[in-house]
């Protein structure tokens, strides 16, 4: 199926692009490697009026080691993230990530800063304009008056959107403490990724209209820690996840006591969701099986997801919520200890 | 008078793509993709559209050395960079080690997934020349092939010559 | 034998062309002129239309034309022609609609963009009846009518009860019975290429049709029918084709007729590629099939009795679906030497999209009820679930008690080779924890030898002519959509001629060039095109021999054709080459072109009242041993290591039949643990390749594949079929491997982490 017509643009700098989409009358979209924004236009779930190719603009493609932190330019491609010696060895949860996204042609089209702004995804709404010649319109493609089809609220109420976040690093990246910099009408900002996610399915991204993600930043790993992320998805490559897990943990060089640790769940929800409880459960102790297996229930807790993928029930996820995380912890603590 | 119709009314931009090492200048809506200009456009037919949402494979090319799915890209967007189909790989009667390693292999039957399968192996190759069977087979995921199982596909990359 | 080009792994000659993407499928021709069609499809599973007003459409800007079922003849079709109701389905419909994607109108355009556009302005005014999704529903009283065919109540569009033996007495006289049910799931054919077919009707009343088919021949035969064309107004060819797998074995597809159609209308060329949800959402699918099993054995594992219902959801019409009913009896008496069986199917009707063939033809369903409920007979009774089989198998050259003659059997072999090269009797007693493996099964028929047209004979004909130089040309109908029967039928020729391979250029599948030729089904082309190419390269050979023979002074049977010479046996400088002797036999005959004439045409009898006696020459065999690993915690299964050996008469290409095989295993390996048509209300909810998920390689075992050569008296240089049963085995394979590993037993495909997971809770419960 032919993409809809749209106007198009390639600015050569930042502060163009983001001219051109604040003047932008209509629906106007950022465009990087396209392997998420060119399915919905050809599916007609999203048709701008404007598309602005940002991938011509100079000096947003870098991985750099600097002081404290790594930074990563928005349009890097998740290829050379997850081919990065330094990321693999560093921020192992974040190479593993990338290198689950998709297929290798995703991984080399498609961007870090495309990927942490991943729409998210529901079985209803991921589906062709001929699906939506047979079924009602759903909530996340129609207007605010839609209602969802699969999880209708009671009359008076407000809509809700559940579809489900599916990216891989965004998970990685917040159990890793990522911030992101955005460039916007108002200037630049910095904020941690985590507050890029709203949790509402229909408008999962805080991203103003005019708004572009130009980096990625992680602070640099203490010593004794390292990180993990494991996925579920029908098949190893191609497959959205059906739940990830990323885990990050430091360790005391004397003591062998857990400094910190961070646990977030993919493909759960609308966002990427944190356990808060696993640091509590796990913060000044020696981690044992017995702690691993509570943080494994408190990632069992906080996964709720709903019945919207159709590769599996909401029950399954869950219950790989807790499997994967109790993995993902073994694994780093594996990595922690061979070094 | 004659009433002339036009195919699609939109505004067409004149842009350069490199195919093949050959440059080819030519005016195209900014809603096509590589894969359509390269198909319609250019008529380099070996690039293959299975389903046309980058889940099979089938239409990967090289830009600039990395395979991707020309049915998720922008022919503007493609525009200067090299891009690399099946048809740039033999010379004459002289196939590219990789496809004369497929034909050897029985790694092709019906052939219709073999283009972007050769290009994806091409992609993996060029960058890593001796890839042990994992790696074959994670360069080669985005490819699907319905009729060889992918066992003489995997075995014809290994053998590729000079690799 | 000594053979100079059979059994060794040739490429096809044009294989080259594959390679570099100058092989031409049908969308990568575009004609001067060339008009785009696509199609509109019903939203409502069931239907009636009250009126269609195409006004607006036609008065879009790059629109030619809009058809509907009112410029069609209105001529049902179907696939088989031997059970006159079977045909039910308009190209376009008439009247109703009866599932989501049903054809409704088409529209030929400048451009795609312009023709869907024009989808949209087609205003159809529908009133919406009650429909039915589930078989089962579909066969109570007070359902929903589907169709209104005298011959069909309660949606049963076709029912057969088959008794071979005496079943009654054989379950009173056995020491125990078992009864399960089990449930194959909807599964697509997703070959890569979605179907495309290029029409060009000409000023001289010609139709020239490219598509993407399996079997010409029945394309051309259902145009005629349809168009109302006579036979030689048209030519159906069939280029280069992305896979099939039954896909396009059903005779014709609205994407043909439409573009035929609009074509005719316009006096213009058309093409229409099916996108890939349409390929995947209306194009059919395998038969979901409720199974239920009884068997009756012996203590000793000696299998007395079966009794099989098999209620097959053939969806919103019958397509293959009247063949496919009838042929799992081969399933049921052939591999193994059961000896009453009574066999009761239902053709059942819904309001869903048609089922169709796909390889291994309604033959997968039964067996994999039979080769899971023979390991549960074999526990029970405490006998190795090999060892079960070796007793049971069949033999050679025995008739089953369906009075189907069995010809070359190497089953016990497939078995022993099976069992020994995975290592069994080693693995079986002490296997790692979560780790198993199991055995399937299958016996298949090297092609149907059914008649759908009542053409008088030549099931398959071929032509081979000579030319001066010494190179061949071979004719035949034979689809190549993949498997390689260029390769094959070329290979057949040079051996017989005694020419190498590359002398040997080859036409095929198209309707103006080549001889009738049925088609790419129900794995007949080794055995029938090939048996067809041989008898007439053979042909062309005596017409050399009866020169040479004369210039020689020798007799005839004291020549042999070999390393491109005619010579007298044992002395090779007795003779003359190849090419010398076409031009020999040409000047002797007036300049006369040496052209061989084929067929076969086998005398099978199938009785059509009874169910009893053959439908193919020959049967195929073979046995597969699965190693799988479950994780008990996440129920997710990987297949590691798979065994797969074959009896395939005799290779003529072994890397070929190796390619089948794989393939197969993954088809298998997609049905057995991923696959499946999600289905809401009739709405395919999986159409994408992303969501049909089928594997990659990343997921496909480590496969041994062994061939093991029963050469069958019938088949050309002794081969069967290889490649549509060689998917049966691999699903009962990995079933029981899962109960090996963890003691849980599936019987609803696929297998999926969730369900296991379940059966294991359920395990627990009980112990």
């Amino acid at each position: 199926m032919s993409l809809p017509k749209f106007d198009y643009q390639a600015p050569q700098t930042l502060d163009e692009a983001v001219l051109l989409l604040s003047k932008a009358k209509k629906d106007a979209k950022v465009i990087a490697g396209g392997t998420d924004l060119v399915v919905a236009m050809k599916q007609r779930r999203i048709t701008p009026a404007l598309v602005v190719n940002i991938k011509g603009i100079k000096g947003l493609e870098y991985i750099k080691n600097g002081k404290g932190e790594l930074r990563i330019g928005a349009l890097t491609p998740l290829s050379s993230i997850e081919e990065s010696e330094l990321i693999r060895e560093k921020f192992p949860a974040l190479a593993k990530a990338a290198g689950a996204v998709g297929a290798p042609q995703h991984r080399n089209a498609g961007t870090i800063g495309g990927n942490i702004c991943l729409n998210t995804r529901c079985w209803y709404y991921n589906q062709s304009p001929f699906f939506r010649k047979c079924r009602p319109v759903c909530y996340k493609f129609g207007s605010d008056k839609d209602k969802c089809q699969l999880f209708p609220t009671r009359e008076g109420k407000a809509n809700v959107c559940y579809s489900v976040f599916s990216g891989d690093t965004a998970p990685a990246l917040i159990a890793l403490g990522a911030k992101i910099k955005i460039k916007g009408p108002e200037g630049e900002k910095t904020i941690p990724l985590t507050e890029l996610y709203t949790g509402d399915g229909k408008r999962p991204i805080a991203l103003a209209p005019a708004d572009i993600v130009t980096e990625v930043t992680v602070p640099s790993p203490p010593e004794n820690s390292s990180s993990a992320y494991m996925k579920y998805r029908v098949r190893e490559a191609i497959d959205f996840p059906l739940l990830g897990v990323a885990v990050s943990i430091a360790l005391d060089a004397g003591s062998g006591t857990c400094k910190n640790a961070s646990v977030v769940l993919g493909a759960v929800a609308s966002r990427p969701v944190e356990v808060t409880e696993a640091e509590k459960i796990l913060k000044g102790k020696k981690i044992t099986e017995d702690l691993i297996e509570q943080v494994g229930e408190a990632a069992f807790k906080a996964a709720k997801p709903l019945a919207n993928l159709l590769e599996c029930s909401p029950q399954y996820r869950k219950r790989l919520a807790k499997v994967f995380t109790k993995r993902a912890i073994k694994s780093a603590l594996e990595i922690i200890k061979s070094a | 008078m004659i009433k002339l119709e036009k195919e699609v009314i939109n505004v067409k931009r004149l842009i350069e793509l490199i195919v093949n090492g050959m440059s080819y200048e030519i005016a195209v809506d900014t809603h096509r993709t590589l894969l359509e200009v390269l198909r319609d456009n250019l008529g380099f037919t070996g690039t293959k559209n299975g389903c046309d949402q980058g889940e099979c494979g089938s239409c990967t090319v090289l830009i600039d050395g990395r395979a991707v799915h020309s049915c998720l890209t922008l022919a503007m967007d493609a525009q200067g960079k090299n891009i690399e189909t099946i048809e740039g790989l033999s010379e004459g009667e002289k196939l590219h080690p990789i496809q004369q390693s497929f034909v050897d292999h029985g790694a092709i039957q019906c052939g219709f997934c073999t283009p972007g399968m050769i290009m994806s192996s091409k992609g993996l190759l060029d960058k890593n020349p001796s890839p042990t069977e994992d790696e074959i087979k994670r360069g080669i995921s985005g490819n699907l092939c319905r009729c060889t199982g992918y066992v003489k596909i995997v075995d014809a990359i290994k053998a590729v010559e000079g690799r | 034998m000594g053979f100079s080009v059979i059994g060794k792994s040739l490429p096809r000659k044009d294989d080259p062309l594959r390679a570099t993407g100058k092989a031409k499928f049908t969308a990568d021709f575009f004609l001067p002129g060339m008009l785009y069609g696509k199609i509109l499809r019903s939203p409502y599973p069931h239907a009636r239309i009250l009126n269609i007003d195409t006004t607006k459409a036609e008065r879009l800007s790059g629109v030619k034309k809009v058809v509907t079922g009112k410029d069609t003849l209105g001529i049902k079709f179907g696939v088989t022609g031997f059970i006159p109701p079977s045909f039910d389905e308009y190209a376009l419909a008439i009247e109703k609609v009866r599932y989501i994607g049903d054809e409704v109108a088409a529209v030929a355009a400048i451009s795609e963009e312009i023709a869907e556009e024009a989808l949209d302005l087609i205003e159809v005014e529908y009133e919406q009846l009650p429909a039915v999704f589930d078989p089962i529903e579909a066969m109570k009283p007070g359902a929903p009518e589907i169709h209104d065919l005298e011959h069909v109540k309660n949606n049963i569009s076709l029912y057969v009860d088959r008794n071979f033996g005496d079943v009654e007495k054989a379950f009173k006289d056995a020491d125990y019975v078992r009864e399960d049910e089990f449930y194959c799931q909807p599964v697509d054919h997703a070959p890569m290429e979605a179907h495309v077919s290029l029409a060009d009707y000409d000023v001289s009343g010609k139709l020239t049709l490219w598509t993407s088919t399996q079997s010409p021949y029945y394309v051309h035969k259902h145009l005629e029918r349809t168009l109302g064309l006579k036979e030689s107004q048209i030519r159906v060819i069939k280029p280069y084709t992305g896979g099939g797998f039954g896909d396009r074995a059903g005779g014709m597809s609205a994407c043909e007729f439409c573009a035929a159609l609009l074509s005719i209308k316009t006096g213009r060329p058309v093409r229409i590629s099916y996108t890939r949800e349409e390929e995947t959402s209306t194009s059919p699918r395998r038969h979901p099939m409720k199974v239920y099993l009884k068997s009756g054995v012996k203590k000793d594992g000696t299998l007395l009795a079966s009794h099989y219902k098999l209620f097959a959801d053939t969806g919103a019409y019958n397509n293959y679906g009247c063949v496919s009913i009838n042929i799992p009896i081969e399933a049921m008496t052939v591999t193994y030497r059961v000896p009453s069986v009574r066999y009761e199917g239902y053709l059942v009707y819904t309001n869903t999209q048609p089922s169709g063939a796909m390889r291994g033809h309604a033959h997968n369903q039964p067996s994999f009820a039979l080769d899971t409920q023979l390991d549960l007979i074999a526990e029970e009774l405490g006998i190795d679930p090999i060892d079960i089989r070796i007793k049971n198998a069949r033999q050679e050259y025995e008739t089953s008690c369906s009075k189907i003659i069995v010809g070359s059997c190497g089953f016990t072999r497939c078995l022993e080779q099976s069992r020994d090269l995975s290592d069994w009797n080693n693995r079986k007693k002490k296997q790692k924890q979560g780790r198993g493996i199991g055995v399937g099964t299958m016996s298949f028929a090297s092609g149907a030898a059914f008649n759908f047209f009542g053409a008088p004979s030549g099931y398959s004909a071929a032509t081979v002519r000579l030319l001066d130089d010494g190179t061949v040309t071979v004719l035949t109908g034979a689809s190549d959509i993949g498997q390689g029967s260029d390769g094959t039928l070329s290979m057949i020729a040079a051996e017989e001629l005694g020419v190498s391979m590359n002398d040997i250029r080859i036409i095929s599948a198209d309707t103006e060039l080549t001889p009738v030729d049925y088609g790419s089904y129900s794995s007949r082309v080794t055995m029938f095109a090939g048996n067809a190419v041989k008898s007439a390269a053979s042909d062309a050979k005596m017409q050399l021999f009866e020169t040479v023979a004369k210039k020689l002074e020798a007799n005839i049977e004291d020549l042999e054709a070999k390393d491109r010479r005619i010579y007298v046996k044992g002395s090779i400088e007795k003779g003359m080459s190849f090419a010398e002797a076409i031009c020999e036999t040409m000047a002797a005959n007036k300049m006369m072109p040496v052209i061989g004439k084929g067929n076969y045409n086998p005398h099978v009898q199938f009785n059509m009242l009874t169910g009893e006696g053959n439908c193919t020459p020959a049967y195929s065999f073979a046995s597969y041993v699965a190693e799988v690993e479950v994780d008990k915690e996440t129920g997710v299964v990987k297949v590691p290591y798979l065994v797969a050996a074959h009896d395939c008469g005799r290779a003529i290409n072994p890397t070929r039949v190796e390619g089948q095989l794989e393939g197969s295993v993954q088809m298998g390996l997609g049905h057995a643990l991923m696959e499946e048509l999600v289905m809401d209300k009739g709405l395919v909810l999986n159409s994408s390749f992303l969501d049909y998920k089928f594997p990659t390689a990343l997921e496909m075992p480590s496969i041994k594949s062994v061939v093991v050569e029963a050469p069958d008296p019938h088949g050309p240089f002794g081969a069967k079929e290889s490649g549509e049963g060689t998917t049966i085995p691999v699903v009962p394979s990995i079933g029981n491997a899962i109960y090996d590993a963890i003691g849980v037993r599936l019987k609803e495909m696929p297998f999926t982490p969730e369900k296991i997971l379940k059966a294991l809770e359920e395990k627990e419960k009980r112990t």
